[in-house]
């Protein structure tokens, strides 16, 4: 895509002049009033506004101005055929112009300029973006580093105290080491995330063509405990005409969070544990449904539940990791999820991904 | 009554989201002679109500050891809920927080609020809350003058 370019000034010879200079390498729009283009610069954001400054109803400074405070990242240049500096001086003083050029001008010396306008505006907005990235990650990485004190600290101080009384206590011993094999193990799975996290993060979808019988069941013998299997009635309606081509890393992370919450979350009181999972191709969209019969999500927290660190229940089963590294999974993958639940009913997620193409299968 | 006077707990109330760690300060607390009736509670809510109890019903010396980080209401959330309880129950609670935190911000906050006595980091070690209860009782609370 060529770089926009805007260009006003109110003698018509001078714009076409300039369009027939420029518009090969660069997407000319013109304006013939500082009004005109004001709004061009609004719908088109260009990389590089040049004004005159002689125009009818504001000077070129004064536009350039304007921009400046919308549109810090459009690269401002006043063309002006006047011999007088007050203008310039006023422009740089003001800070809103990146070159100030002299009428009559020189092609040579131009294209050269807007070359290098047409650059600074694409690294103005890359360190825009990277600064927005960036503000993210500094943001989450506070919350981590907050979440430390709680979900690395508790379970290590929970083993400390352990001891301390397994010490007051040894004929109890038996039951306290339970406890810490599940402290220990709580803490590893926060760590676990915590990696899935960054990989998600830190790397590329790998589309490949998914066995998604292989990956359901590899998904529930991992996260749905032995002992708890049998108890568990998994019915399972997988479109069988569907080829799915995904990113498997990502896709066993999604569903093994899912399937995995609906394992923690059956009421011990259930007379069966019910999951139900379907999957449907839609064009290009793939569906998922993970449904379970357990203790369902109360309405006024399922705004939160993808937020980081949130957690529901006053038992601890969760570390507030699962659901939001489900959610930034899916907005890698570009999917998107819904949940739906009547507390002590069910809770249904539903996520949809976009089905890869065999072509983009690497190796 | 004179303000320092030692007193002991009539109620002692354990308050934290994880079993576990209620396990842990029970059985410590029990090891430090520390034996006065308890109340056990997983969520702020209980505590809450408890508190909502009829004057003749509540016990007139509460102990309140309560976590900081839990899902629904923090502990210094439930703090601010103490300060909107009346003057007379305000008087019977001493509420120290107990927390695994090593956040200054959090141990700012914990240790400058009003209705907050102390800190006490986790495991909770209960000689110091046995060493706090030796002391004298700070004014206003449990019967001393204000």
């Amino acid at each position: 895509m060529k770089p926009k370019i805007v260009y006003v000034d109110d003698e018509w010879p001078n714009l076409n002049a300039f369009k027939a200079m420029f518009r090969h390498d660069y997407d000319v729009i013109l304006a013939d009033s500082a009004e005109l283009a004001l709004s061009l610069v609004q719908q088109h954001k260009p990389s590089v506004l040049l004004a005159d400054q002689r125009l009818p109803n504001m000077t070129g400074v004064e536009l350039l101005e304007l921009v400046q405070a919308t549109h810090p990242n459009t690269v401002r240049i006043l063309v002006t055929g006047y011999d007088e500096n007050r203008p310039l001086i006023d422009g740089i003083n003001k800070g809103s112009i990146f070159y100030y050029l002299q009428k009559p001008w020189n092609n040579h010396q131009l294209s050269a300029l807007l070359l290098r306008a047409s650059q600074h505006s694409y690294n103005q907005n890359l360190i825009q973006n990277q600064n927005t990235e960036l503000l993210k990650l500094v943001d989450e990485l506070e919350r981590f580093v907050y979440s430390i004190s709680h979900d690395i600290r508790a379970p290590l101080m929970s083993v400390l105290g352990l001891i301390q009384i397994t010490r007051l206590e040894p004929e109890s011993a038996p039951r306290y080491l339970d406890y810490m094999e599940q402290s220990v193990h709580k803490l590893d799975t926060f760590i676990r995330s915590v990696i899935d996290h960054y990989k998600n993060l830190r790397t590329e979808n790998t589309v490949r063509l998914i066995d998604l019988k292989a990956l359901f069941a590899l998904v529930i013998e991992t996260q749905i405990p032995q002992t708890m299997r049998p108890e568990v009635n998994i019915k399972m309606d997988i479109d069988p005409t569907l080829n799915l081509y995904s990113d498997e890393f990502r896709l066993n992370l999604v569903l093994g969070n899912l399937v995995n919450n609906a394992a923690k979350y059956y009421a011990t009181n259930q007379p069966y544990k019910q999951l139900d999972i379907k999957v449907r191709a839609e064009g290009n969209l793939v569906t998922f449904v993970i449904e379970d019969n357990g203790r369902g999500i109360a309405d006024k927290h399922l705004g939160s539940i993808f937020n980081i660190f949130y957690r529901i229940a006053a038992d601890n089963a969760g570390s507030g990791l699962g659901l939001y590294l489900v959610k930034e999974t899916l907005n890698k993958m570009d999917g998107t999820i819904n949940v739906a639940s009547v507390l002590g009913q069910f809770t249904r997620f539903t996520i949809t991904i976009p089905n890869g193409r065999e072509s983009q299968v690497r190796g | 009554m004179d303000a320092k006077a030692k007193l002991e707990a009539d109620c002692l109330i354990l308050l934290d989201d994880v079993p576990l760690h209620n396990l842990i300060a029970d059985k410590m607390l029990g090891y430090n002679n520390l034996l006065m009736p308890r109340q056990i509670f997983s969520e702020g809510q209980e505590l809450l109500d408890f508190l909502q109890k009829p004057a003749d019903e509540l016990p007139k010396r509460i102990l309140m050891l309560v976590d900081l980080m839990m899902p629904e209401m923090s502990g210094l959330d439930i703090a601010e809920h103490v300060l909107e309880l009346p003057h007379e129950v305000q008087s019977r609670c001493r509420m120290f927080i107990v927390s695994s935190t090593i956040d200054d911000r959090d141990i700012e906050a914990i240790e400058q609020h009003p209705a907050v006595e102390c800190f006490l980091n986790k495991p909770l070690d209960a000689s110091r809350v046995s060493d706090i209860l030796q002391q004298p009782v700070p004014n206003g609370k449990w019967g001393t003058a204000a």
